[in-house]
């Protein structure tokens, strides 16, 4: 991206280098609550005094990371930090030459490098991961009172904690993925916490194999652009910015996919458009299962399952918001051109819109409290898909973090009438709470109107940005879009009633305890059913989390907001600007002599434009000056038409507000209310019955899967076994006949050597007699033997001592 | 002069002892005769000995009153004392054996001593 970010001992280094901890101090106590559990026996391990300890330890753990994250956000908050393409930049390599080697690891001539990339957007994402994360850890230390495996609930609840952490930090796409599948894992081990529920552990595995669909695609798509990575001959790194940086450099060549096949198989034209389309799809996939868009949203509400605060932990902080934080992240895969529009970016936009709009409609008619909820999150996720659709990325990520406040709040809320029902979760039974849970009841409250969008709490501003460049999109290039403004809009007005339903089913009229049935008490009479207000472990981050829902939207909307911003490389043309067609046969496209552009809606393309036009300035002073400049610009230009998408936000709210005000608090909306369900049973049955979407998969996908699993299953046992086996008694038969061969040949040469000896030994071994004269008579007869031999020559030649004594005798 | 008995006939008596000694050696049951007969073919060599080296051996000129007369060294007969007192304590050590022996056996005859063997 930029060397500047990279300086040893520059302000984005150090933050970056400190960045590394946020996700290692939860991680840090997992792992050391995971050994205790591990290697102490079970007497220490039951004991109070130690169950603190490791709560303790979890808590501190994400805590450091909450004020390393704030610390952090506190630098990028007052730009002290060097500005590249519109958004501040702290980087560090981890395994760089300041610290251990070179690379992380390398594969050939390819060297894969990992790092921290803190920008506006993670910095933000972490303040609020990481905070959320603490406060529902705080709040689990109340609910969660004598449950017996709380400790093993706090280290998963840390290990989730810190792959979300891990994950928005990571600035390639192997440590993003590694932490995305081990939130996926976490989810899964948490939604199951109350694993002796078979229910609960139906929801487990749903949501761990549904989001597994999704993990696919991601994968896939990770795989497509290395492919692209390879035609272009260059070293691969999987890191995001040295892939825009290849898009920005390469070009995009927007010719169709047959004549790109037919003129010109290389990239020297750029990259073909449709290949970063299907990476783009690839990578939604995983986006549509993580942060469960319409065909595989069905693993949410499940997911109910778990303990209530793991869903807070889950549609607030972690899981859900790492899809709409991939397709942030990689955003310039999505919108390459830069226009805010692309093929991929259409599809994103109106399956978020059209989840928006269908989870709107179930939540009308749950009665779950957290089932309605579930509903909730789902359609706020698609709210922040189709900002994310129609190139509103920043508003997209700033949805996620406000959304993560109210929705925590509603969640712990949700959880604290849940505890104060005594486990009862089904709205029916409860009513006139407020009387019960005061305090509940005003945070519930300030959660519902965040969530409604209220003019003035956090909810408000970012839906409203939202629906500001829906309609932009809509209104100024891209007439297709109307459909996902209209569905977003109706989404809103639905939000607001079934929101108001909830909070009149919940804490006003009567209470209606009595009508629990007995199977649901848990043993508790009538009397003992009494609702009850939590004890303050709870109701503190209650608050906290209140505070921010009200008024995190106001520092965002007239401070920085620029904040949930980052783009990397791409180029963003927003309203009327020529779009930037980039021609084939043209070497090197020029992305950046786009046409002019109209300066946004919101502040953030403002301060992306002057962002671009002084891109060359790193440092703290002069940043305060681009900052100052890109200020005064944004607010003077906006275009008139703004105010309608504000007025018709605004109008959804109120209209839903009244319309659940009427239906429900007034007896002749009531009464209209249930004619309407008698003239319409089919109608709510299937809404009821959430389009029967479980059904549909489970019949026409999980059963057809089945039926082929059982064919997998035949060729399993009868080919590859077969094949397996086959193999086993070609080996027997061989096997055998190397055994006769060494047993009757080898073996047979080595006994036979041994028995031939063996017999010669025997008869010559009379030899040794044992009687001295015989060895004496063998020696005597050994010497005179070679004495005869060898006498002629050397020593004794017996015919010349015959001679001599002949010649002796004869001489005398 | 006086006639010098020639070298081949003491080989040829040393020869007779020699043999006289093997076949004892071999024949003889009782231990202390195998000795005996050890030790004569001990001195069947030496008494070679001897004539080799009156025969062959270095000779020094012996001055007389009178005349000069060549002498030969007897250096095999020192070379025989020698062996003679190497072959005294041989024998000393064989005694003992066969000391040990009777003790052990009651008994000096060689055949009872046939343990060592297949």
């Amino acid at each position: 991206m930029n060397e500047a970010a990279y300086i040893t001992g520059s302000l984005g280094f150090q933050l970056a280098q400190l960045g590394m901890w946020i996700p290692l101090c939860p991680i840090i106590a997992c792992f050391l609550i995971f050994f205790c559990q591990v290697i102490l026996p079970k007497n220490i391990r039951d004991s109070f005094v130690y169950q603190t300890l490791m709560k303790t330890t979890s808590i501190l753990g994400i805590g450091f990371s909450g004020i390393i994250a704030t610390w952090i956000f506190y630098h990028f908050w007052t730009h002290q930090l060097p500005v590249v393409n519109g958004s501040q930049v702290a980087q560090t390599l981890l395994f760089s030459t300041e610290t251990i080697h070179k690379s992380w690891f390398n594969i050939g001539a390819h060297e894969i490098q990992v790092g921290i990339l803190l920008d506006n957007m993670s910095a933000a994402v972490v303040f609020m991961v990481a905070w959320v994360a603490f406060l529902i850890q705080i709040y689990s230390w109340g609910y969660m009172k004598g449950e017996k495996h709380i400790v093993r609930y706090y280290c998963f609840h840390s290990l989730f904690a810190a792959s979300m952490l891990g994950m928005v930090l990571s600035d390639n796409f192997l440590t993003f993925l590694i932490s995305w599948e081990l939130m996926g894992l976490c989810s899964y081990l948490l939604i199951g916490f109350f694993w002796l529920k078979k229910s609960a552990i139906n929801a487990q595995k749903k949501a761990f194999l549904v989001t597994r669909i999704g993990d696919l695609g991601f994968f896939l798509g990770v795989f497509v652009l290395m492919g692209i990575w390879l035609q272009t001959g260059q070293p691969i790194t999987f890191r995001f910015d040295d892939f825009a940086k290849l898009i920005h450099e390469y070009g995009i060549n927007t010719a169709s996919f047959s004549e790109i096949v037919q003129y010109s198989r290389q990239f020297s034209n750029g990259i073909p458009m449709y290949l970063l389309t299907a990476a783009a799809l690839l990578f939604f996939m995983g986006t549509i299962g993580k942060s469960a868009q319409f065909p595989l949203h069905i693993w949410l509400p499940d997911a109910m399952e778990g303990p209530t605060p793991v869903s807070a932990l889950i549609h607030a902080a972690t899981m859900v918001a790492a899809g709409v934080y991939l397709v942030a992240r990689t955003y310039f895969v999505f919108d390459p051109l830069g226009t805010g529009f692309s093929p991929a970016l259409l599809v994103v936009a109106l399956i978020g819109a059209f989840t928006a709009f269908m989870a709107a409609t179930i939540g009308v008619t749950q009665y779950d409290i957290k089932r309605v909820l579930a509903y909730s999150t789902i359609s706020q996720l698609g709210y922040m898909v189709m900002a994310l659709g129609v190139g509103a990325m920043g508003a997209a990520v700033f949805h996620m973090t406000t959304h993560a406040y109210f929705k925590a709040l509603l969640f712990l809320g949700s959880g604290a009438v849940i505890y104060g029902c005594h486990h009862v979760q089904d709205m029916r039974y409860m009513g006139g709470l407020r009387k019960y849970m005061p305090l509940t009841f005003v945070v519930f409250g300030a959660g519902t109107l965040a969530l409604m969008g209220f003019p003035g709490t956090a909810g408000f501003f970012s839906k409203d940005m939202i629906f500001e460049h829906a309609f932009g999109a809509a209104y100024v290039d891209h007439p297709e879009l109307w459909i996902v403004f209209i569905l977003g809009i109706t989404g809103a007005v639905l939000t607001c009633f079934y929101m108001t339903r909830m909070i009149f089913m919940v804490f006003f009229g009567k209470n209606r305890r009595e009508l629990i049935p007995e199977s649901e008490r848990h043993g508790y009479s009538i009397e003992e059913m009494t609702p009850k207000e939590s004890p303050a472990v709870m109701t503190v981050p209650l608050i906290i989390l209140a505070v921010f829902a009200l008024f995190f939207g106001w520092p965002v909307k007239y401070g920085y907001s620029d904040m949930f911003n980052s783009s990397l490389y791409v180029e963003h043309h927003f309203g009327g600007g020529e779009q930037t067609a980039v021609v084939i046969n043209e070497s090197k496209p020029a992305l950046a002599q786009g046409g002019q552009r109209v300066t946004g809606t919101t502040m953030d393309r403002g301060e992306l434009a002057h962002g671009h036009a002084a891109a060359d300035i790193h440092g703290s002073a002069d940043v305060d000056k681009l900052h100052d400049t890109a200020h005064s610009g944004s607010h003077s230009a906006h275009p008139s038409w703004i105010i309608i998408p504000q007025l018709l936000a605004l109008l959804a709210v109120l209209s839903g507000i009244a319309a659940g005000y009427w239906v429900f608090f007034r007896e002749d909306g009531r009464k209209m209310k249930d004619s309407w369900k008698r003239q319409y049973p089919k109608l709510y049955d299937i809404v009821y019955n959430k389009y029967y979407c479980d059904e549909y998969i489970q019949r026409y996908i999980v059963e057809k899967l089945l039926v082929f699993n059982m064919f997998l299953r035949a060729v399993d046992m009868y080919v590859i076994d077969g094949f397996v086996n086959a193999v086993a008694s070609v080996t027997v038969f061989f096997t055998r006949v190397t055994r006769w061969f060494d047993q009757g040949i080898i073996d047979g040469i080595v006994n036979g050597v041994a028995a031939v000896i063996d017999s010669i030994s025997r008869g010559i071994k009379y030899m040794q007699s044992g009687y001295v004269q015989n060895y004496y008579l063998i020696i005597v007869f050994c010497v005179l033997s070679y004495m005869i031999i060898q006498g002629h020559t050397t020593l004794f030649n017996i015919k010349a001592v015959i001679l001599l004594i002949k010649a002796q005798f004869g001489a005398m | 002069m006086a006639q010098v008995i020639p070298v081949y006939h003491v080989l040829v008596v040393s020869a007779l002892l020699f043999s006289i000694g093997l076949y004892g050696a071999m024949s003889r049951r009782n231990a202390i005769g195998i000795l005996l007969s050890l030790e004569l073919m001990l001195n069947a060599g030496c008494l070679n000995l001897v004539a080799f080296s009156a025969k062959w051996g270095p000779t020094f000129t012996y001055q007389t009153f009178r005349a000069q007369e060549d002498v030969s060294s007897p250096v095999g007969q020192i070379f025989v004392i020698f062996v003679i007192t190497i072959a005294a304590c041989e024998i000393a050590l064989g005694l003992a054996l066969i000391i040990a022996m009777y003790r052990h056996h009651r008994s000096i005859d060689v055949d009872n001593l046939n343990l060592l063997k297949w």
